[in-house]
């Protein structure tokens, strides 16, 4: 199957146009786009680009509006965000077990209990996968891979 | 509906060798996927099945190469069935419309100023920060006088 958890950092890519392997990022977009790869994110996800979409707002690298419609397109992706239930004892005891943060860990959980294949700029969160069992790919591999 | 898709708890506990009283909290908790037919709790057969592990190699390639991976696309169908009450094809024109816009807006953005303001940074301070927020709701450890 071919399935991906996208951590914050890949989506958030989506909305900011100077990022480093922003090519891996937009890759991922046309295949969601194009119905080749499913995705899940943890219960945070969303949360979580908010609150990076507030600290980006606040620093002026986007203004409010553009930011406000950014959420509103993400919600039209279709990114599953998972069962809120039952998650969040196996995401703390992965972030003790890997010493990364709960909410990286998350992110790790969502991958481990689909199958899934975890995508990330974050190299604690793709370490701390690996350590799990779970297959992880860097987003700046998925860059250098793209044609 | 086939009849074999579907279990009822007590036999979703024997299939899984656990309690009854177990399968009930898992699915009370939602670790063990149930849907509701006619009012009555059934869990899929597929719920008690492993996850699909791909070879981590194949799974790389899979997930990198997508366009020359082979897509099993009535699982996907499935999978987006089950998790979206809408069809395929227009959950990939919403998709579709969806990244054009984040394309749009990514150019009204300003690029990063330093380090401290990239995507990665500012994911990174919010992370930071919900880990400090908890620990402002812990009592203070204990010291050794006390």
């Amino acid at each position: 199957m071919n399935a991906v958890v996208l951590d914050a950092s890949v989506v958030l890519r989506w909305a900011f146009h100077d990022e480093a392997d922003r090519d891996g990022a937009t890759r991922m977009a046309e295949a969601l786009a194009g119905g080749h790869l499913m995705a899940a994110g943890p219960p945070n996800f969303l949360l979580e680009v908010a609150a990076a979409l507030a600290v980006g707002v606040r620093s002026s690298r986007i203004d409010r509006p553009t930011a406000d419609a950014v959420l509103a397109a993400l919600s039209r992706v279709s990114i599953d965000e998972g069962d809120p239930h039952g998650f969040a004892h196996a995401a703390y005891a992965l972030a003790l077990e890997h010493g990364v943060r709960v909410p990286d860990a998350a992110y790790v959980e969502t991958a481990r209990r689909s199958g899934a294949t975890l995508i990330s700029a974050d190299r604690d969160q793709l370490r701390a996968a690996v350590a799990a069992g779970v297959t992880a790919i860097s987003i700046g591999e998925v860059t250098a891979r793209t044609p | 509906m086939e009849e074999t898709t579907y279990l009822t708890a007590a036999q979703a506990a024997a299939r899984l060798g656990i309690s009854l009283r177990t399968v009930r909290r898992r699915i009370a908790d939602g670790s063990l996927p149930s849907v509701k037919i006619g009012g009555a709790v059934r869990v899929p057969v597929s719920a008690l099945e492993p996850p699909e592990r791909l070879p981590a190699t194949a799974a790389r390639e899979a997930a990198v190469a997508y366009g020359s991976a082979e897509t099993d696309e009535e699982y996907i169908r499935r999978w987006n069935r089950d998790h979206w009450p809408d069809s395929w094809e227009r959950m990939l024109e919403r998709r579709r419309q969806a990244f054009a816009e984040l394309e749009r807006l990514s150019k009204l953005t300003k690029p990063p100023s330093g380090p401290h303001d990239t995507v990665d940074a500012m994911l990174n301070q919010v992370r930071e920060e919900f880990g400090a927020r908890l620990l402002q709701y812990l009592p203070p450890a204990p010291t050794d006088d006390s």
